[in-house]
């Protein structure tokens, strides 16, 4: 067996990816629970619970899978729902190296296991002590935590002698959650209040149909008004750093002028840190949705680097975020964005 | 259930969510050098979960009070979150306002 034999040789880093991933138990095992708890009090059997936390694993799109599953819904609503739910793992990738993840089927496999948790830790280690094993080591434990805590979730959901479709509930309160950190970080209150009477109105008339109707509505809007800024930031460039939206404006300028220093791939992947790590902030949602208390609360101790941040996000999950980034020495994209971004 | 519908309808899921993972990795370049892409993602995400939100109360009833326990249920997470901003409390705290109070009522 030459993987095991080349597992066996890094063991050392495989070691610090299973200590790297520690955290994310702190959040991934209660979650977990209540995830596994949910599903099977909505009538979701526990193999089936269980195929899609090993499968799926996107917390949310979970929550929403087991309803889904349950009511047979139809495979369009299932693939929209999902590209909508889950698109923010587009940005992750960009700032993780799983090209050292080799071989194939195992970079598969840790690209399959980039959740939110697994990207905000491997995201803010420095990008060249970031080993394949290590990598691999960190998805790998993590994907495990998330999978006992649903398998203990929906155990006890069976054995518990009493009704527990009050569970039910979980699903709501986790999007109310994951839409307060989304709008605190980005401030869009506009947008939000677009989102509600869309929804509203979807609830109305499309019935059935209301999420992915709602969703395409959304999206169209959220088109438009970007559209629209863009076109007036370059009509009046003065705008771009006006702080009307500190953290998007200022971050995009930040990571604009980082990626133009000249120097390997991974210094200009690094350096684009801030960007995505911004976008992260901001989709945050997602992000704090599947860390609850611990990791979120320890991400928050470290705000007081957010004040150094040239992102100045202030609030929520940015701040976490930012927070995190900016620790000194996170990378390349440090010493390329101070002296060009700052001064 | 039905397990073939089930078995296909979670493969569509799986594979639209692994390709959005792997979208970097194909597009990266793409993805980084495109404004566009990067604002609507930050953008997006507040629409979507609010729209997911009000999407699962979709089945509330207004007659009687039955529409009580949903709504006490998002006022106790909302009022949580806006005080803690973690994610657990705001979560069992919300849960557990709604089963007391559909509790209460029956």
């Amino acid at each position: 067996m030459r993987i095991l034999d080349s597992l066996r040789r890094s063991r050392p880093e495989f070691r610090r990816g299973v200590q790297d991933a520690l955290p994310i138990a702190l959040g991934y095992v209660p979650l977990g629970i209540s995830y596994g708890a949910f599903a099977v009090s909505v009538g979701l059997p526990s193999e089936w619970t269980i195929l899609t936390a090993v499968f799926i694993y996107a917390g949310s799109m979970e929550f929403l899978a087991a309803s889904m599953l349950v009511a047979g819904a139809p495979l369009g609503q299932g693939a929209a729902t999902a590209l909508f739910v889950n698109s923010r793992h587009v940005f992750y990738g960009l700032s993780v190296p799983m090209e050292r993840v080799r071989p194939l089927w195992l970079r598969i496999y840790a690209i399959h296991a980039l959740t939110d948790e697994t990207y905000a830790v491997l995201a803010t280690k420095p990008a060249a002590e970031l080993t394949g094993p290590r990598i691999l080591a960190a998805a790998l434990s993590a994907h495990a935590y998330w999978v006992v805590g649903t398998v203990i979730g929906a155990i006890l959901a069976e054995a518990l002698p009493f009704d527990l479709s009050f569970m039910g509930f979980a699903m709501t309160a986790l999007f109310v959650v994951l839409a307060i950190d989304a709008v605190r970080a980005g401030r869009e209150w506009g947008l939000f209040l677009a989102a509600v009477v869309i929804g509203l109105v979807g609830v109305l008339v499309l019935g059935e149909w209301m999420l992915v109707g709602a969703l395409c509505a959304y999206a169209v809007a959220a088109l438009a008004v970007v559209l629209r800024r863009r076109r007036r930031d370059a009509a009046d460039p003065q705008r771009r750093s006006d702080g009307a939206e500190p953290c998007r404006r200022t971050s995009e300028v930040d990571a604009g002028s980082a990626a133009r220093v000249p120097g390997d791939a991974d210094a200009r992947a690094a350096a684009l840190g801030p960007n995505v790590l911004s976008a992260r902030a901001d989709t945050g949602a997602g992000g704090a949705a599947d860390v609850p208390g611990p990791l979120a609360d320890a991400g928050a101790g470290d705000s007081a680097d957010a004040s150094t941040a040239p992102a100045e996000a202030g609030a929520g999950a940015a701040r976490r975020a930012d927070g995190q980034r900016n620790r000194p020495g996170t990378g390349p994209a440090d010493l390329n964005e101070r002296p060009e971004g700052r001064s | 259930m039905n397990a073939q519908h089930s078995a296909l309808l979670l493969a569509v899921i799986v594979a639209v969510t692994f390709m959005l993972r792997a979208a970097p990795f194909l597009f990266g370049r793409w993805l980084r050098d495109n404004e566009l892409v990067r604002d609507l993602g930050v953008v997006l995400p507040l629409g979507v979960m609010t729209i997911l939100a009000i999407s699962t109360l979709r089945d509330l009833e207004w007659v009687d009070a039955r529409w009580l326990p949903s709504l006490l249920g998002v006022a106790v997470t909302a009022a949580l979150h806006l005080w803690r901003s973690n994610v657990l409390l705001s979560l069992v705290g919300g849960v557990a306002a709604y089963a007391v109070a559909g509790a209460l009522l029956t």
